[in-house]
Parts: structure tokens; C-alpha cells; sequence
């Protein structure tokens, strides 16, 4: 594993400037598009002396030089700055809706992985028989469906026909209040779990599953597609020829030489997709009301809700150039031929 | 590959003693409490704002109305106003002088009297503040408090000050404790917002704020101490009213009709429009339609020719299918707009409706010069993304070609339609020639319509650059009548409204209404949404079966 230190000082670096460069770029395109915060800030039916106060207040009467110097003072102060929308910090609001993102995603990749990657070995090993047709025809519609239109529907034949899972939202409001439920983490399935609040968290659990089953979906397809391709490829190989004339048991050979070297490229490409899914989730977040950061980059998107805007991007930023150094950091360490 | 095993083992382990416990406890339902609390969960498609009593002009006011009480609150629909924390009123010196006389048993949620030294700390920090709606104040020179339980008001100018006192915006009465709790300087001091933002009520409403999070849910519970709940001659409230409210963010009509229509929630705020006649027919769903005093305007660029000519103006306004547009782009619920005041508003008169004359509409047509229409593309704007600006916007330009003119309907985003319209003031033929937005009144009154869209004062919304002394005179002097002489004001009003619609500069559409969706378990939800206060839905009204 040859991770040197000098390999980690030099990709954090490269990262800060990475995200040095979003926040300028991102900074200067919300300012120069067309937009009119001081409505936003002074509310309906403004009257023009409290516009021209709210353009004060936001410095929009400044050089954009000096409002971007103006930002980034606040930024390493860390005063990430205000929602013109909802008059709170942003911080407090990122702090609010990443735990319920990350969760969600967390348990869709966790179901992803668990039934994707085994899907894929499996049909690697029936190569050209009916199973593994079955399963390519079931990962391609798994990767090609829309996750609004799965949303919806099982959300419509769960939630509102069979009435068995919530049709929405993240908790039961009336069982937190009931049992005294405080969030601790943010991440309420574990929350639950360390107050001893089985209640909360087999309700948490309820909510969850249609939305990270959704959401797993083609994280799901895509492992088992990707798995499945690289597996037939390496049970191709030479060694694993002389391991089965060896007489190496079928299991070592597909769990330990087979998988170990296919594996790679899967895990590469789950993590990016995961760093992806933090906003391309919101649509998902939108149908059953999940309170995470996807519906909160749009809703202010929508609103031209710059601060929120550029300081979602920031964490998506760290959160993608981070993802991206571990996955390269994990590539190494499952393939010793990657040198970093 | 030990510690891979090892790994997928504790996994393993956890997901089984998770299904372990879940099985054990499916079968075991665990013990109710001793006092089942009876809740309902309110969708709201926008998030809430701010929780600063004084500044909020926007969304808040869906649970502000809940938490926070203000003097009087008004009945547009009877025009009657009903004594809420104030007991009666009365007003002298030509309504220059306002005496309310409060109530003594009413409590704020920390136990301390709502006075009248509360009262003049709440208005006169709003005032101070000056943001949102505190404009609504601007007639007040000053306040008084003789005694505790009396106020004072001294106007500078009359002014309809009953109707102020009931506005849904920036008029509740707050706790002064809030400078001791905030740890701040004086009223106007930031920490104050502060302290209401990070989740904080100072109210004497019939609920007290338990959880704000203004993004996803606020949750409101009953505060049992509310003067209203004892007194058995108060109308407002139900004995069956929730312990729990909770105000559910849900950003998308097509969701809210799905998680009322599985009970997720009791009351969904918006549902497409469309799908109203089958939710009707639902058995386990109510269906609940009330007049609102939103209305959809289309203003006409009057410093552009030809729209600069009455003629051609009063064509537009004679061409346009307001039955059809109603009924296509509103699936029916509306009302067709007769004037700018909407339907059931004091100030409204029936009269005020163009006719759909095709015939009458090619005469004026020929009489303004233009027998075969206009011979440019008339630009439309509206505001992209509403879909029934949309089809209104659609189905005018259909109706409009047929008297040959030919117009280009261009959905923008709000900040770009307003920006282009308000270019208008200073160079007419560059912004557009017709604009479709909605209004809504801030508190009350005819003034709020007739000014803001028609004054020449108004540079902001007057969107139709329309420039008339003569009505700007009336509708001031309706204004100033309001609160003294109503009759003599209602004239006023009329007479202003004789000439905006000769004049035609803005062609008002249609009137909404709302529409809300509960479950069979909520009833007496038609008494709980009052015009006045929109967006409201009041809980201590609902009566809550199980």
C-alpha cells in the first residue's frame, strides 16, 4: 500500500484549491445572472425604501471584487452568511439537512451493495444461461427507469393502496414528542438506537425503506452490471485457469482471487456515484418529503438563494473532492498495482 | 480477508437483531400513553420564513395566526370585525382617535398579562423596525396607555384603523418579556429576531410553538391557559379541537394529493386542480372550496401605442373568453373578476365586468383606425413555472387573434418579468405590452388593490404606467372616508372604479378561490379558513374525530 504522506499533503492542497476555485466561480456566476435578492430579503410588496435598504444590507451596491472579498472574509470566519429565504444561518440549515441526505443514501447504498455486487458475481458464474439473462434484463430496466416514476409508483402502491409503509416523511411527529426524541447526530436510526428508543427507530425505519429502496435502484443495477462484466472477464484469466487445475475449492477462487481483482473499478464507481447522489437525490427527497440537502439546494436555487446556494456547493464540493481521494486511496489498497 | 469476514459478520449480526427486535415489537405494540394527544398535520407548499412577529410579510402567517392574536380579527365575508384581544373600540375626532379597551383575562404563552403596555411595545417595535408589513402603521403618530387596559391611538390622518388592527400581517401583540429572554439593549435590538428564530414564541395565541423548523415542519401544541378555550361566548373554537398542529412542508401538489389521499396528512394545501372532482368522490376525503382575495390582472402597457389609445384597449378587454378561461385553465374554481376588488370583499361591485363581444371588439378596433388588428407581435409575460398564469396566458393569445392581434406569450422568471416591467417607467416601448400577475391584499381594504396597481404614486406595481390625477384623488379621499364614513367612501370607491374601467389600462381576470383537502376525520374545516387571513388554517376550530 504505498500511501505516502507527501502523496496525502498534495492531493488536501490540490483539494483547497479546487474548492477555493468553486467558491469563486459559483460566487461570481450567482452575481452576475439576473436576479433581484433585495425582493427576497425585503419580502412581498416591498416598498422602495426598504429595497434600497435591503440592497445595502446585501451590499448589492458594491464592486462584485468587493462583494467577493466581503464573502470570503465572512467564509474563513466562519460566517458561511444568512438564507435570504428563510433569514437563518446556513450552516445551521446544511447542519440540518446533510445528516437526513446522508442517512438515506447511506442505507440505499448499504441495500445496493449487499444484493448489487452478489447479483453481479452470480450471474458472472451462470454466464449465458436464462439467470443471468434474467438478471441483465432486470439490471438494465433497474438502470434506465426514472427514480421520480419508481418513486411515485411505489409510493402509490404502498403508501396509499396497501397503506403498509408512510407514503412521507422522515418521522412520526406525534411518537417523537410522545417519547421525548432528541436528535443527537442528526442521523435518526442511530439516534434511536443510542437513547434505547426502539419505538422512534422502527418508525425511522418504516420511512426509510421506500425511499432508499428507490434510491438504491440503480446504484443496485449499475454494481451488478459493472461487477458482473469485470467477474467475466477475470474468470477468464490464466491464474484463475491454474487455480482451478489446482484444485483450489470454486468459493476461494471466486470470493478471494476472482473478486478482489474485479472489484476495483465497482467500488471506484459506486463512490462517485454516491458523492452524485447527495443532489441528484432531491428529486426522491421532493416525492416523500425527505428533509435533506438535495430539496434544500433546489428549493434555493429556485429562490436565488445565493448564500445557501454557494455554501451547498461548497460541502458538495469537499464532499466530492473527498469521496474522490478515498475512493483513489481504496483503489489502491484493493489493487496493489495502483500506485498513487 | 479475516477482517472482511469479521466485517460482513457484524453486519449480519446488526441487520439480524435489528429484524429480531422489529418482529418483537410488530407483535408487541407498546403501551399507549396514558393521555392520547389527538394531532393534525397541515401540508403548506411553500416553507416557512421568519419567526419575528414583527417583520414577517411572507408565509409565516400560516402559523403566526395560531400562536399570535392581534386586537380585532376581521370577517370579510360579513364585514364584521370580532373582538379578539381587544373587547370593544371606539373611534372620535373625525377617526383620527382610536380607544381599544382590552380584555383582562388574556395571558401570553409565559403567564405574564397581555396589557396594554404589551400592546403599545409590540406595535411600536413593528414601527420601529420598519420592515415587511410595517408600512400598515404609517397613519400613527402615537400611543397611549392611560390605564392597563386601555390604548390609545393617535392618527395623523384618518384612516380605517379597526381594519389595520385585524391585518394578517405585522399586527400580533408579543410578550415585552422578549428584551429580558433575548438578553437585549431595547425593542429594535437584532438579538430579539434572534431569539424568535431560533425557535421562540412570545404569544397569547390559542397554540404555542413547540418545534420550528422552518424548511421541513413547525409543530404547534394547545396552551390550555388560552382566555378562548373558558369564555362560552367566543365563537372561534371547537371543543374538539387538536392538542397537536403541525404545520408539514410538502413543496409539490401532486404529493400533498397523495399523502392526504393515504392520511399521511389531514390537510393538504394545494392538490391539482384537475384531480378536484375525483378526491370529491373519495369517501375518505373532504373537499372544502371558499372565495380567497387573490386575483389575476393583466396589465396593458399604456405608453405604447396603439395600447395607448382607450379604443383599442377596451378591444382587448371585450375579446377576451373570461367564462372559457375560468372554466379551461382553472378547472372552474374561480369566480370572473368584475373590477380589481375581488368577490366578496367590501368595496367589490358586480358591475365591473367586460362583456366577450368579438363584434363589439372589431367596432372599437375600426374605430381606433386598426379595421384589420394590430401589425406587430404583442409581447405577454408571465411568470414561468404557474401553470394557470400559463393557460390563462395561452388562451388569451388564441382569443386575441381573433380580432388580429397577434401576441407572443414568454414565460420569465418572476425577478426578470418585474424587472422588464419596471423598465417601463423610464422607456415604455422597450418593456413589454401586457403582463399578467397576481395581487393579494396586505390588510383589507380597496386601497391596497386600487393603489398599489393603478396610482401613479406606486411606481412598483402600477405596471400599466397608468397616469389619472382625477383617480388618484378619489381613491385618497375613499381612503381617508374609510374609517369614518364608510358610505361616503364606498361612493368614492365606486366612482374610482367607473373610471379604471373606461379607461381599461388593467384587465382583471378571475378571482380565486381556495381549495383544501382534508381526511374524514377533520370537520368544521370551512370555518377555520378566513379570506382575510390567507393560507390559514385556524386549529382551535376543527372539531377532530379519534
Amino acid at each position: 500500500m504505498p500511501i505516502t504522506r507527501e502523496y496525502l499533503v498534495k492531493r488536501i492542497f490540490s483539494q483547497i484549491v479546487v474548492i477555493f476555485g468553486v467558491v469563486i466561480i459559483v460566487f461570481i456566476i450567482t452575481r452576475v445572472i439576473p436576479a433581484r435578492p433585495e425582493f427576497l430579503w425585503a419580502g412581498p410588496h416591498p416598498t422602495p425604501e426598504q429595497l434600497q435598504k435591503a440592497r445595502e444590507e446585501l451590499h448589492l451596491n458594491e464592486n462584485i471584487l468587493v462583494q467577493l472579498y466581503l464573502y470570503l472574509l465572512d467564509l474563513f470566519n466562519g460566517n458561511w452568511g444568512i438564507s435570504w429565504r428563510t433569514k437563518t444561518p446556513v450552516l445551521d440549515d446544511i447542519a440540518h439537512a446533510l445528516p437526513a441526505t446522508l442517512e438515506l443514501i447511506i442505507v440505499a447504498f448499504t441495500i445496493a451493495i449487499v444484493i448489487g455486487i452478489p447479483l453481479g458475481i452470480f450471474a458472472a458464474l451462470k454466464r449465458g444461461k436464462i439467470t443471468d439473462n434474467i438478471i441483465k434484463i432486470i439490471t438494465v430496466i433497474g438502470a434506465s427507469l426514472p427514480t421520480f416514476w419508481l418513486a411515485l409508483v411505489v409510493q402509490l402502491i404502498f403508501g396509499t393502496w396497501l397503506r403498509v409503509l408512510p407514503a412521507g416523511g422522515r418521522v412520526n411527529d406525534i411518537l417523537v414528542i410522545q417519547t421525548g426524541f432528541q436528535p443527537i447526530t442528526g442521523f435518526y436510526l442511530l439516534d434511536s438506537l443510542i437513547q434505547g428508543n426502539i419505538a422512534i427507530f422502527l418508525d425511522v425505519l418504516q420511512h426509510i425503506i421506500l425511499p432508499s429502496l428507490v434510491l438504491s435502484i440503480y446504484p443496485m443495477s449499475l454494481s451488478a452490471r459493472m461487477t458482473r462484466a469485470l467477474m467475466v472477464e477475470v474468470l477468464n484469466e490464466q491464474y484463475i485457469r491454474s487455480a482451478n487445475v489446482w484444485g483450489i475449492s470454486q468459493r476461494l477462487i471466486v470470493y478471494k482471487y476472482a473478486l478482489k481483482n474485479a472489484i476495483a473499478p465497482v467500488v471506484a464507481s459506486l463512490g462517485l456515484s454516491f458523492g452524485y447522489t447527495i443532489v441528484g437525490a432531491f428529486l426522491v427527497e421532493l416525492i416523500f418529503v425527505w428533509p435533506g440537502i438535495g430539496l434544500y439546494l433546489a428549493m434555493s436555487l429556485l429562490s436565488f438563494d445565493y448564500p445557501a446556494v454557494i455554501a451547498v456547493v461548497i460541502i458538495i464540493a469537499i464532499f466530492y473532492t473527498t469521496i474522490n481521494m478515498l475512493v483513489d486511496i481504496l483503489h489502491a489498497i484493493i489493487d496493489p498495482r495502483v500506485k498513487l | 480477508m479475516k477482517r472482511t469476514t469479521l466485517f460482513i459478520g457484524i453486519i449480519i449480526a446488526v441487520i439480524v437483531v435489528a429484524g429480531i427486535i422489529g418482529i418483537y415489537y410488530s407483535f408487541m405494540k407498546p403501551t399507549p400513553p396514558a393521555t392520547k394527544k389527538i394531532s393534525v398535520t397541515y401540508a403548506s407548499l411553500s416553507e416557512m420564513t421568519t419567526a419575528d412577529p414583527s417583520t414577517d410579510f411572507s408565509n409565516s402567517i400560516l402559523w403566526m395566526a395560531v400562536v399570535y392574536e392581534p386586537l380585532l380579527t376581521y370577517d370579510p365575508l360579513k364585514d364584521k370585525f370580532i373582538p379578539t384581544l381587544a373587547q370593544s373600540y371606539e373611534s372620535s375626532n373625525n377617526g383620527t382617535v382610536w380607544t381599544f379597551h382590552l380584555r383582562t383575562n388574556a395571558k401570553f404563552h409565559d403567564g405574564a398579562p397581555v396589557n396594554a403596555f404589551a400592546v403599545k411595545f409590540s406595535i411600536e417595535r413593528t414601527m420601529a423596525l420598519g420592515q415587511g408589513a410595517a408600512f400598515i402603521w404609517s397613519p400613527v403618530d402615537r400611543i397611549e396607555t392611560p390605564d392597563n387596559y386601555t390604548v390609545v391611538f393617535y392618527l395623523k390622518y384618518p384612516a380605517p384603523l379597526d381594519k389595520i388592527v385585524a391585518s394578517s400581517y405585522g399586527a400580533w401583540i408579543f410578550s415585552p418579556e422578549v428584551i429580558k429572554y433575548a438578553n437585549a439593549k431595547n425593542s429594535t435590538d437584532s438579538k430579539i429576531a434572534d431569539w424568535f428564530n431560533s425557535g421562540h414564541d412570545a404569544g397569547s395565541g390559542p397554540y404555542k410553538l413547540v418545534k420550528w423548523d422552518p424548511e421541513n415542519e413547525v409543530i404547534l401544541e394547545k396552551f390550555n391557559e388560552w382566555w378562548g378555550w373558558n369564555d362560552p361566548n367566543y365563537p372561534l373554537k371547537s371543543d374538539k379541537a387538536p392538542d397537536i398542529f403541525i404545520v408539514k412542508i410538502v413543496k409539490d401538489s401532486v404529493t400533498q394529493e397523495r399523502l392526504v389521499e393515504s392520511g399521511s396528512i389531514d390537510i393538504a394545501q394545494y392538490v391539482p386542480l384537475e384531480d378536484l372532482d375525483k378526491l370529491k368522490n373519495s369517501p375518505n376525503l373532504r373537499v372544502v372550496v371558499k372565495p380567497s382575495f387573490q386575483n389575476l390582472l393583466m396589465f396593458i402597457n399604456t405608453k405604447k401605442a396603439p395600447l395607448d389609445n382607450i379604443l383599442v384597449r377596451k378591444a382587448i378587454a371585450h375579446a377576451i373568453p373570461y367564462e372559457d378561461i375560468v372554466k379551461i385553465a382553472r378547472s372552474g374554481l374561480a369566480t370572473v373578476a368584475s373590477g380589481p376588488i375581488p368577490h366578496g370583499m367590501w368595496g367589490h361591485f358586480d358591475n365591473f365586468t367586460y362583456s366577450y363581444n368579438l363584434t363589439l371588439a372589431k367596432q372599437l378596433l375600426s374605430q381606433a383606425g386598426l379595421p384589420n388588428g394590430i401589425n406587430r407581435t404583442l409581447l405577454l409575460t408571465y411568470t414561468a413555472g404557474d401553470i394557470y398564469e400559463q393557460r390563462t396566458a395561452e388562451l388569451i393569445r388564441t382569443a386575441l387573434a381573433k380580432i388580429g392581434i397577434n401576441v407572443e406569450v414568454r414565460p420569465m422568471s418572476w425577478d426578470e418579468q418585474w424587472s422588464l416591467a419596471q423598465s417601463g417607467w423610464k422607456n415604455p416601448t422597450a418593456a413589454q405590452d401586457l403582463f399578467i400577475m397576481y395581487w393579494w391584499p396586505t390588510y383589507i381594504t380597496p386601497y391596497d388593490f386600487l393603489y398599489n396597481m393603478y396610482s401613479s404614486e406606486s411606481q412598483l406595481f402600477n405596471l400599466a404606467y397608468y397616469v389619472n390625477p382625477t383617480f388618484d384623488d378619489l381613491i385618497n379621499k375613499a381612503h381617508y372616508w374609510e374609517g369614518i364614513n364608510p358610505n361616503k367612501s364606498l361612493q368614492l370607491y365606486f366612482e374610482a372604479q367607473k373610471i379604471i374601467y373606461n379607461d381599461a389600462p388593467v384587465i382583471p381576470l378571475w378571482d380565486s378561490v381556495d381549495v383544501r383537502v382534508s381526511t374524514t376525520r377533520i370537520s368544521n374545516l370551512e370555518n377555520a379558513i378566513n379570506p382575510a387571513y390567507p393560507t390559514v388554517i385556524f386549529p382551535q376550530l376543527l372539531s377532530v374525530e379519534g
